[in-house]
């Protein structure tokens, strides 16, 4: 079974089960139920106990890692560092359990520290925090406001000492520059700074811990002086605190690029990275086209979210999309328009995200749409029950028979042919439901009316599914009919969870998530509101047992 | 722990300098003989497994190909002239992936997982165990063998889904598609600088650095869960090893080939082509240099145009013609254009594949033979036919591994009693770089190693 139907199953489950109110929740008062994840708990232990998130400890990704060191010294240009690309698992780059640490990784760190302490050292008038001055005050007083940043956490007496310490040994040996160089370059290969080091115990996080979860989350980045001072204040501990914050964060342009990351990530927006078209069937595509429908996309969703209150519904339906000189012609937009230009669409063809030309582009082939593409597409990342994928030994080779030789085929027929009947039938019939639906977009994202001399059929269906099943036609009834699915919104809210805390589906608790899922449904579906209430939830303010 | 040797001559002919190479020291020459020859083993890889008929020797005069008398088959023409230094190792299947109980996101992935771990995967996308590569560098490590790098994983535009390498369990390792980090990796000090040492002064307080940091992570290790300090212990093992392979790098005196910039993908047939004879460069000079002695070599995203493919038989893709090629009772299978297309497709694999044996056997050692006559080439992949078959790998060793591989030979694997898996293969690559280990990936598929000689 996957693990993403084992999350759907167990959702349900947990529906069953008696849900403790949120604000039950009070953290300093536990009755027991360890957040152990891989496993899904019996639905009667869904009770009001506080259950915290059992997340592995998390490095930073290499988003959150730049961005961190951006923050920590802005006043300098730095490097450019080259790591290696973060494990991507089920579409997110930051699962806690494909983390690995490889040697490349480690050499790269190292130089990046080297080449940070240089620049320090190199305009160390800017970056100290006292005159240049050769004493341990001065030294001192940059391990406090350099380290400590850099841990996002007050430093013990010990660390600090440590910190002193490797300061005067090197003094002695290379000087004060120098000296104050090694600081900055152990601090950036220090566990402290490359991990969120959280206390090993079924307990809330403290505010610093919860800060960071917060930020990487909410900005890809480390904590501000405000949130470091909240979570100083004891704010954080309170879930109005919380929300406090993360609410003011959201507003920070910090926010945007983090945002557009966590869409990028669910909906798949890398497959538009690269959307080669065979030149003889798409002259029209070029990279400038690809570029703008790229673009476009991520700007729909980005309105959703900051112009639309996040939106699930609008996310699925609306019909305005964002089009320029080049990707016009793909929208059937024969207006003048220069540069990114939101324009009305034709509400017939075009409506939510499934009819942004560049993602209907980036689930097709060179040479010819693909049903199947699509239909795991919606299956997978807004239903979250992607279908197994098929056994060994297939192809989809289509069996030339007497019925079908020499037909001109659509990509319909040719998809029917090879698996809505026989064996394949068994997986394929789900999927084809889906993907037949959007018949009328061709490889390239363009609508038609007809396909090789052959009027469009776009009828689809859906099966299996908790609340949405049944015929449709075209794609932007099925975005009508998933917009108000239950399934699509828990499903919205298990992805965006799974990636706050870093989290395969397998790994999710869903007695954690039930609540969050639940909340979200009764907010009316709103992403925005979405991330508040996973970061207040008691999961994400909880540190669960790990074993 | 063994010197870093320095091969001259093979660096001068990296310049262009070939000329100098011949007239070097006799001096520098006799001090290198005094070395052992290091054993080395690449992975090169290469996707869609490839077209049987095409990939099978022939036998000579109307035989049946055996062990000696053949003939290379269509595919492995541009091998012609290092067929006395080839092994074709045909018969093995991927058992692991038939053990399997749990499902694989998809056909390719299962076969990238399973490829080099020969053991069941550890979820839908990730391999189930440490890969051969891996396996063999941490048993090098462990034996005292310290190179600059313990192992080199690279290939040209592989796609996210190659998951091949794997450090441990679910542990996988990236890929670097950028020949010049891979440069900047293995001579940090920089070509202008090749031959000097790192600054003393640096690299005493990057050791310094790496000390205090090692001591951070042994301080925060007792305060964490098991399964955390396991994740940042695997990191500090890192840290510790880099400290010591430091010195390894300050002592290796050694040029570093100049490379044009690849970066460019405009011309994407241009770009695939002179990136992969960067990383070809670099593992030359990397082995010319005993830099590292593993390399894993992802080859697999050849252009559509060097293949011949247009879209001209309707499929959707390269990838579509090539599956459909290898299904029965599909039209392209017996469509004499679109088999043409696909052998094409696995022999310009084979050009790449020849031209990485040619930069090997370029580098000369002191033993008259070449770098390549000490090197285990094992060309494999994801999986073995078209169809996402999984057995009879279509897999050969290229190189003796200093004597380690009889070659020149068409071994084939009896498939009765009952079919061998290619852990039997890994293990004896294993014992071959010194590994002793009687068992690799999956214990109940191993039946003993596969001999090589």
């Amino acid at each position: 079974m996957l693990p993403s139907t084992l999350l759907l199953i167990s959702l349900a489950a947990c529906n069953t089960g008696t849900i403790g109110e949120p604000s039950s929740f009070d953290p300093n008062v536990y009755n027991g139920i360890p957040g152990g994840d891989d496993e899904p708990e019996d639905p009667q232990a869904c009770s009001d106990a506080p259950l915290g998130a059992a997340a592995p400890i998390a490095r930073l990704t290499n988003t959150e890692y730049r961005n961190t060191l951006r923050s920590l010294l802005p006043a300098l240009s730095l490097p450019a560092v080259p790591l290696p690309a973060d494990v991507v698992v089920e579409g997110f780059d930051n699962n806690v359990r494909a983390q690995t640490p490889s040697a490349t990784l480690i050499e790269q760190y190292g130089s990046s520290a080297e080449a940070v302490a240089d620049s320090v050292v190199a305009s160390l008038s800017t970056v100290l925090p006292c005159s240049e001055s050769d004493t341990d005050a001065c030294a001192t007083t940059f391990i406090d406001a350099f380290v400590t940043r850099a841990y996002r956490r007050p430093l013990t007496a010990a660390e600090r000492t440590r910190y002193l310490e490797l300061f005067q040994g090197a003094r002695s040996e290379y000087g004060f520059a120098p000296a104050i160089g090694m600081i900055v370059q152990a601090a950036l290969q220090s566990p402290h700074f490359l991990y969120r080091v959280e206390a090993n115990e079924l307990a809330p996080l403290d505010g610093y811990a919860l800060a960071s979860r917060l930020s990487y989350f909410l900005w890809d980045d480390m904590p501000d002086e405000e949130l470091l001072d909240a979570a100083a204040s004891g704010m954080l501990s309170q879930r109005d605190g919380v929300e406090a914050q993360a609410r003011r964060m959201l507003d920070d342009p910090k926010a945007r690029p983090a945002v557009a990351s966590v869409f990028a990530q669910w909906l798949r927006f890398d497959k538009m990275a690269d959307m080669p078209k065979s030149p003889a069937l798409f002259p029209e595509w070029n990279t400038q086209v690809a570029s703008s429908a790229r673009t476009g996309a991520a700007r729909f969703v980005e309105r959703v979210f900051w112009e639309m209150d996040g939106s699930l519904d609008a996310l699925l339906t609306d019909t305005s999309s964002f089009v320029d000189e080049h990707s016009a012609p793909l929208y059937g937009i024969s207006d003048a328009v220069s540069g990114m230009t939101l324009m009305e669409t034709n509400a017939q063809q075009r409506s939510g995200i499934l009819t942004q030309a560049g993602l209907l582009a980036a689930f097709a082939h060179e040479t010819a749409d693909s049903p199947i593409l699509r239909g795991v597409f919606v299956m997978d990342r807004l239903l979250c029950s992607a279908p197994p994928p098929p056994p060994p030994g297939v192809t989809g080779s289509i069996v030339e028979t007497s019925e079908n030789a020499g037909m001109a085929l659509t990509t319909r027929d040719r998809v029917a042919l090879t698996h809505e009947s026989g064996e394949c039938a068994s997986c394929h019939h789900a999927i084809d439901g889906f993907g037949f639906g959007f018949s009328h977009y061709d490889a390239i994202g363009r609508w038609r009316e007809t396909e090789n001399g052959v009027a469009v059929n776009a009828k689809g269906w859906v099966d299996n599914t908790r609340d949405a099943n049944g015929a449709f036609d075209g794609v932007v009834e099925l975005g009508q009919r998933l917009a108000k699915s239950a399934q699509v919104s828990d499903c919205a809210s298990s992805q965006w969870y799974r990636y706050a805390l870093g989290l395969g589906a397998a790994n999710v608790n869903s007695c954690n998530l039930e609540p969050i899922a639940k909340a979200f449904a009764d907010s009316g579906g709103s992403l925005k509101e979405l991330t508040i209430l996973i970061v207040t939830s008691d999961a994400f303010r909880t540190h669960g047992a790990v074993e | 722990m063994s010197q870093p040797r320095t091969s001259r001559r093979a660096m001068l002919q990296l310049l262009g300098l070939s000329a100098l190479a011949s007239a070097a020291p006799r001096g520098s020459r006799a001090a290198a003989q005094a070395a052992p020859i290091p054993k080395r083993v690449v992975f090169f890889y290469t996707n869609h497994g490839s077209h049987r008929p095409a990939w099978l020797p022939v036998g000579v005069g109307g035989a049946a190909a055996t062990e000696t008398a053949f003939e290379l088959g269509t595919i492995h023409q541009p091998l012609a002239s290092f067929k006395k230094d080839l092994l074709l190792v045909d018969g093995l299947d991927m058992l692991s992936s038939d053990i399997q109980t749990g499902p694989a996101a998809n056909a390719h992935i299962r076969g990238h997982c399973h490829s080099m771990t020969a053991v069941e995967m550890a979820d839908a996308n990730l391999g189930g165990g440490t890969s051969i590569d891996q396996h063999i560098a941490q048993a090098l490590r462990q034996a005292g063998v310290l190179t600059a790098l313990p192992s080199l994983e690279i290939g040209v535009d592989p796609n996210v889904e190659s998951r091949i390498s794997f450090a441990s369990s679910a542990q996988q390792l990236p890929i670097e598609s950028d020949p010049q980090n891979t440069w900047q990796r293995l001579f940090p000090s920089g070509a202008a600088a090749s031959g000097e040492p790192m600054q003393d002064k640096r690299a005493a307080r990057r050791r310094s650095v790496l000390d205090f940091v090692a001591e951070d992570f042994a301080a925060l290790a007792p305060k964490l869960s098991a399964q955390d300090r396991k994740k940042l212990e695997a990191h500090a093992d890192l840290v510790r090893d880099l400290e010591k392979r430091m010195a390894v790098s300050a002592a290796v005196s050694c040029s570093a080939p100049s490379l044009a910039d690849t970066s460019s993908r405009s011309d994407y047939a241009a770009y695939y082509q002179d990136t992969g004879d960067a990383f070809m460069r670099l593992i030359q000079a990397a082995f010319a240099c005993d830099l590292t002695r593993v390399v894993t070599f992802n080859m697999e995203a050849i252009p559509d145009e060097l293949c011949g493919y247009d879209g001209r038989f309707g499929t959707t893709d390269l990838h579509d013609l090539v599956h459909k090629v290898a299904q029965q009772g599909d039209p392209l299978a017996t469509n004499p254009d679109a088999v043409n297309t696909v052998v094409r497709f696995h022999t310009e694999y084979a050009k790449q594949f020849a031209k990485l044996l040619g930069y090997l056997a370029s580098i000369p050692e002191s033993d008259g033979t070449t770098a390549l006559h000490h090197t285990m080439v094992l060309w494999c992949g994801e999986i073995a036919e078209g169809n996402h078959d999984l057995h009879q790998l279509p897999w050969l060793i290229a190189g003796q591994g200093g004597g380690s591989v009889r070659t020149g030979r068409y071994l084939q694997v009896p498939r009765e009693p009952e079919a061998r898996g290619h852990n039997d293969l890994f293990v004896a690559l294993a014992n071959a770089m010194g590994s002793p280990i009687t068992s690799f990936g999956a214990s109940s598929l191993n039946r003993g190693p596969l001999s090589l000689t």
